[in-house]
């Protein structure tokens, strides 16, 4: 398995023997040793994969490192945040999304009406199985948790992903100050239920 | 001789002692005490090198600042690094300096002085212009990056290869060198990004940011 470091909170170390890392195409900063980089055609996910995506333009420019050495990743400055999974399934907005092992399995589900309010599309991306995925966010990276008794909301341009047991479900807080222009600029919500964690950003997109 | 001080990530505080400093033009952002702030044609180099400068267009407007107090220098929000030159030459894009203290000299480099056609392609690849500048001596110099700026040591044994948007400068006994990774993907539109490298090969130490230009 590849073995993920922050060598600061800006930058991703990626250390490769003989295996093979997806990233975002153009964020390698920096390698040592022999590293090949390809355009990822399929991203992992066979054809079919690749044709949901093109037509859900949920679509995502990777590229795919292989060789022995290690590499550094970074985008635009942004916090990067390294996400262990353990056999879960990680659901996460494209755009935030730096690199992951070629051991998880990637897929594309139904956002629903949260995609269409966020302007992130209607889909997001889900990640499953063993392996380490390194998330970007515009400041730092902020878990909070979510238990049967305490739901959570949160605003749609600072979601990031979620973690875990989880429902979602979109809220709408619209009176009549929303219709004459006065709102407050937080009509709308994503409501999380059930057990697991949800990721954010303290920057709305 | 003026001593760095780096107050937050951001900021860097410089005491001058009746000294002289350079830096950036406008990005003093206070000072205490008496402290002089005059626009520097010359940047410590001569006309020559003025000529040089104007010619290349590796042009930085300077200012110099002279007296005795505190200085605080930053810009637009970019994570300031301080740098020690100790004897050697540092090379260093010039949107990258903030700020170096008068013991250093200055220079313009012509990329293609120091490898060739290589030189030439890594000027043009990485959209920094075909100069480079150069601080030669035993001083300080405060740089600027888009998030952290990281230093890669390099070494006999660990080339080290860099994206040419994400170099900063590099400092050593160093060859540079481009490395293209073409293939059939990358002429059908289909490249990975990563289709060319700097490639820094002997002793010392690469400086790149976490952002690409």
């Amino acid at each position: 398995m590849t073995s993920f470091r922050n060598n600061t909170d800006r930058l991703l170390e990626v250390t490769l023997q003989g295996e093979k890392v997806l990233a975002i195409a153009g964020a390698m900063v920096a390698y040592t040793g022999s590293v090949k980089f390809e355009k990822s055609l399929l991203g992992g996910e066979g054809i079919f994969g690749a044709i949901k995506r093109k037509v859900t333009s949920e679509g995502m420019q990777m590229m795919q490192a292989s060789g022995t050495g290690t590499v550094y990743f970074a985008h635009n400055a942004a916090e990067i945040t390294i996400i262990p999974l353990g056999g879960e399934k990680l659901t996460i907005e494209s755009s935030s999304l730096l690199a992951y092992d070629t051991t998880l399995k990637t897929g594309t589900s139904f956002a629903g009406l949260r995609g269409a309010a966020s302007g992130q599309g209607l889909f997001s991306t889900t990640v499953e199985g063993n392996g380490s995925i390194a998330v970007i966010s515009k400041g730092n990276l902020i878990m909070l948790a979510v238990t049967p008794s305490s739901p959570l909301r949160v605003d749609p341009d600072a979601f990031v992903g979620f973690k875990g047991d989880i429902k979602q479900e979109f809220v709408f807080d619209v009176n009549w100050r929303t219709m004459v222009g006065q709102s407050s600029g937080e009509s709308y919500q994503h409501k999380f239920t059930g057990t697991g964690v949800v990721f954010i950003q303290p920057a709305e997109r | 001789m003026p001593a760095y001080q780096q107050i937050n990530e951001k900021m860097v505080e410089v005491q001058l002692n009746n000294e002289e400093i350079f830096a950036k033009k406008g990005a003093m952002i206070s000072y205490q005490g008496e402290v002089q702030f005059s626009r520097s044609f010359l940047g410590g180099q001569g006309v020559q090198s003025l000529a040089m400068r104007a010619v290349t267009n590796e042009g930085y407007a300077l200012m110099v600042a002279k007296g005795t107090g505190k200085v605080y220098y930053a810009f637009n929000g970019l994570f300031v690094t301080i740098i020690p030159v100790r004897g050697e030459t540092l090379y260093i894009e010039s949107d990258n300096l903030l700020a170096f203290d008068a013991r250093l000299t200055a220079g313009t480099m012509f990329l293609g002085n120091q490898g060739g056609v290589a030189g030439i392609v890594r000027g043009a690849a990485s959209g920094q212009g075909l100069f480079t500048t150069t601080l030669q001596g035993t001083g300080e110099v405060a740089i600027l990056s888009d998030g952290n700026c990281i230093g890669l040591p390099v070494t006999n044994a660990v080339p080290v290869c860099v994206d040419p948007q994400a170099y900063i400068g590099h400092t050593g006994q160093l060859d540079t060198s481009i490395v293209t990774d073409l293939n059939w993907k990358t002429f059908v539109g289909q490249a990975s990004g990563e289709s060319y490298q700097m490639k820094f090969s002997g002793t010392g130490t690469v400086y790149i940011q976490a952002s690409e230009r």
